[in-house]
This record gives structure tokens, sequence and C-alpha cells, in this order.
């Protein structure tokens, strides 16, 4: 991949005299030189570099599709790894550990591409090169270092000290809420980073935006290119704006919940003199609501003959109430069960009670 | 109807116009105070050393029943056997444990199972030692002779 690689550069670089790399002084070409191995020879015919020549920062769309390449690429190689693995340790340590191998795939790719100094076969597929924030350098190899490191073992420590944070916190009170919120915390933060990400289109990564590692576009855009390009950020754009709606309707109603609830504290003090009871079905209500009450649904009855008639008298009875089926329902394997029978069955164990093929709630149909 | 009330209408039917599979093996069978209590006599399969002795089973229904097994005893100091604690009674089989029990059965399977258990003791799990160590050394005179012992007294 590698030859091929420099090959296409190298025609690009013919196609393209103004093509110039985000040096703008000599200093930086100096410090260039000792970065990536291909950036003498193209700064060779530069002689004066203007700002006006800088490579264009790249767009949304060509980030995602190098993102999708390196992770169907990242797939192939943990294939072939988790075979390796296979055959060393046995299946049983590669069930045990899926997220370090998947971590050390990670490494192991990034390590060979970005830190090296070379590209990742993404990158190379939409041509896409690492500068710092500012668009005039390369990026120092410590902060791909950096950025590896923490983008590839960063979630994974991260989620362990909050198990055992959470796990220390447990024995304190209120646990739950915590945990809860350090969740929200970083999901809500994810999703603005996604957001600015779609109207932006700059740092795909949020450890790319730590360490300020951005993508250029590494040939010359021309006025086409660029008008095709500009429409497709702007299709992702209607992607952030969708990400904005979704986090607004969910935070809503939430903080309206906590307004209500903070306001309801002080009557509900009032309230629990009363009745306790009074209180308790007031709350079941209100937790049941939107499911419908059980008058409201119109049952199947297999008493009834003219009820799905195609069942036999022979098998019309569930086998777990022994009457005659209400709302039958079938598991994958196609035993029939009385729907809330076999819903209930379920919780205690995924399996179909008669021939103890898996069976998950979500797989049970209910004839109709 | 509850599923206790129509294995209780089934069990009456079974013992009263006698079945092939159960008529050898059960004695009588029938539900105490209510439906979650049931007291079971069976027979000893023959060509066993239980042969010509009946023995009582104590059923209870947990409230889960039939998501959950049912608790089944044999009467305390009653029962020599491989699989019984021979102290309480207590009877170890795979499915009336929670992680094989399957709500398709019912009472009867399950007196039936345990009827094949007195046929074919497992000696790998047992709950009486010295029963079990005699069928893994297949002393069949000493098994015999130490069931007869307390059956027989």
């Amino acid at each position: 991949m590698h030859k091929s690689s420099s090959i296409i550069k190298a025609a690009v670089e013919r196609n393209n005299p103004y093509r110039i790399y985000p040096e703008s002084s000599l200093t930086g070409f100096a410090l260039s030189t000792m970065e990536d191995g291909q950036k003498p020879q193209q700064l060779k015919d530069k002689s004066t570099v203007d700002s006006a020549l800088l490579l264009p920062f790249a767009d949304a769309p060509s980030i995602v599709q190098a993102h999708q390449k390196d992770d169907q690429i990242e797939s192939t190689l943990s294939g072939k790894i988790e075979e390796v693995v296979k055959s060393l340790k046995g299946q049983l340590y590669l069930n045990e550990h899926p997220k370090e191998i998947s971590i050390a795939v990670k490494l192991l790719y990034l390590s060979l591409t970005t830190l090296v100094g070379n590209r990742t076969l993404g990158e190379e597929y939409v041509d896409l090169i690492y500068i710092n924030n500012r668009g005039n350098r390369l990026v120092q190899r410590y902060k791909k270092l950096l950025f590896i490191l923490t983008y590839t073992l960063g979630p994974y420590l991260g989620s362990k000290i909050l198990k055992r944070w959470s796990k220390s916190q447990e024995e304190s009170e209120d646990h739950d809420e915590k945990k809860m919120s350090w969740k929200d915390i970083t999901n809500t933060l994810l999703n603005v980073h996604m957001m600015i990400f779609y109207f932006k289109g700059a740092y795909y990564d949020i450890f790319k935006r730590v360490f300020g590692l951005r993508y250029a576009i590494g040939h010359k855009v021309e006025d086409e290119e660029s008008k095709f390009r500009q429409t497709s950020s702007n299709s992702y754009k209607i992607l952030g704006y969708f990400l904005l709606f979704q986090s607004v309707f969910k935070g809503v109603p939430a903080i309206l919940q906590q307004l209500k609830s903070l306001l309801g504290q002080t009557s509900k003090s009032l309230s629990n003199l009363e009745s306790e009871k009074h209180l308790k079905g007031g709350r079941d209500q209100s937790e049941i609501k939107g499911v419908p009450n059980d008058s409201q649904i119109s049952h199947i009855n297999l008493e009834d003959p003219s009820q799905l008639p195609f069942i036999p008298s022979a098998s019309r009875n569930c086998i777990l109430c022994l009457n005659e089926m209400t709302d039958p329902s079938c598991p994958p394997c196609g035993h029939l069960f009385c729907w809330a029978c076999i819903m209930n069955w379920c919780k205690e164990r995924e399996e179909c009670p008669l021939c103890r093929q898996r069976c998950l709630r979500q797989q049970i149909l209910p004839l109709r | 109807m509850s599923r206790a009330a129509k294995e209780y209408k089934t069990i009456t039917k079974v013992l009263k116009e006698g079945d092939e599979v159960y008529s050898q093996l059960i004695v009588g069978m029938e539900p105490k105070e209510d439906l979650t209590r049931w007291e079971a006599l069976i027979r000893g399969p023959s060509g066993t050393p239980y042969e010509g002795c009946n023995f009582r089973l104590h059923l209870s229904l947990p409230q889960e029943y039939p998501m959950s097994p049912p608790y089944v005893k044999f009467e305390p100091y009653a029962m020599p056997h491989a699989n019984v604690d021979f102290r309480t009674g207590e009877i170890c089989l795979d499915i009336l444990t929670k992680q094989h029990w399957s709500p398709a059965w019912d009472l009867l399977h399950v007196v039936q199972a345990i009827g094949q258990l007195l046929d074919e003791p497992v000696s790998s799990s047992p709950l009486n030692v010295d029963i079990a160590n005699i069928l893994k050394a297949n002393d069949m005179n000493a098994y015999y002779g130490l069931v007869h012992y307390y059956i027989k007294s």
C-alpha cells in the first residue's frame, strides 16, 4: 500500500503545480523534514509561500468517509489478529477480552500509520493530512502520540475508573443519581461535540479537538470541487440540526420535570400527611401512563373457535397456563403460548419452555 | 381458571381412570389445605431395592409456579437414596433447579422424574455419600442390604 500511495502522490503533485504543504516558514520547513520524509521534494520547487496557497481545511463528509474506511480496515485487521490470538490463547481468552483486543488493534493500526508519519488508509483514500489547528503547520509527533494514546486508551481507562469510583460511591448514599449524572454529562458532551462537528466540520473525534489535530485536503481544490464539497457539507449541517433538535426535545422535558419535582416537593410533604396510600396509588398511575389499559386492548381468545381457525383444536391450549390461549404468540422456534405466559417466562430465562431454543423477549411475535 | 386448579383436575382424572405411565408409580396424590401444598405416595419401582415399599413426597408450589419449579421433598429419615438427603428428605434433581426447570412440566412430570430417580440413582452428584460410594464400587449386595435396613425397619 505504501508504494502505490507514493505513486499516486507523485501523480497528484505533477497535476497540481500550486500544491503546497502547510509549512509557511523556513523553520517550519526544517521541522517538517524531520516529521515527514515526503516533504522536501514537494517544497523544493516552492520558493515563496503565500497564505492563499495554504491547504484548505477538510470538510465533514470527507472526514467521515476517511473514518469509515479506517473502521473497515481496522475490522479486517482485528479479524486477523483475533485469529492469531485464538490459535495462541484459545476462544475463551478472546471472549473474555474483546475490549482489550480491539484497543490493541487500534493502537497497532494507528502507530503503524499516524505515528510513523504515514497516513492511514482512510486518510489516503480521501487525501487528507493532519495539520495543526491554525492550519499552517504539520502536527508534531508528540501530539500525534498523545492523541493515539488517549484515543485508544482514554475511553477504556475512563470507564474503568468511573466504575471503580461509582463502586466506592455505592457504599455511601445517593449513588444512583450521581452515576446517572456522570453518564449524562459524557453523553451531552459527546452530543455537543458531534453537533459542532456537523456544523463546522473540524474535529470528528473529541481527542483530536483536545490536541488540535485538524485535517486538510492534500491537494489543490478547484472551484468545481469546492462547490461540490460545499453542498455536501451543507447536508451534514442538516444532521447537526437534527441532533440539536433531538437534544433540545430530550432536554427540555427533563428540565421541566426537574423544576416540577422541585416545586412539587413542598406540596408533596403536605399531602404526605393526608394519606400515604392515596399518594401511592397516584404514583402508580403516573408510572404506567401511556400503556393502554387492559380493557382497552382487544384480546384474541382461542376459546372462541372462530378466532384464528387455522390452529387445530388439539393445539389451542397454552402449555404454561393450561387454558385456551389468549393472544397466542410464538418465539422463533414456532411453539405457541399465551402472550402473557411466554413473556413472563422469558423474564426468568430466555428460552422456549418446550424446546429450549434461545428466545429473546423482543423476538416473540403475537399472532393476528 | 388457575394453572394449579387445572392440574388438580387432570391429576384426579388420571388417578381415577388409571394411566399406563402413572398408575404404576403413583399410589395417591392429593392437595393439602390449598392447591399450593401436595402430598404424593409413590410405589418403589420393581427391580430396585425400593420395591414393595411406598414413599411419601411433599410438594409445595411457590407463588411464581409454573415459572419457578416446585419444592419437592421426601419425608425426613425415610429415604435412603444416593440423591436424597436422608435427614431432610431433600432431593438433588436437575429439573427441580431454577436453571433447568421448564414451565412446560407439571406435577405429574415431577413425580414421574422422581420415580425414575429411584430407578437410576446418579452417584456422581450425591446427597447421601455412603450409598453413592457403595454404588460407585458396584457392590449390589451392600446397596440392597443398606437400603433394606433403613426402609424395612
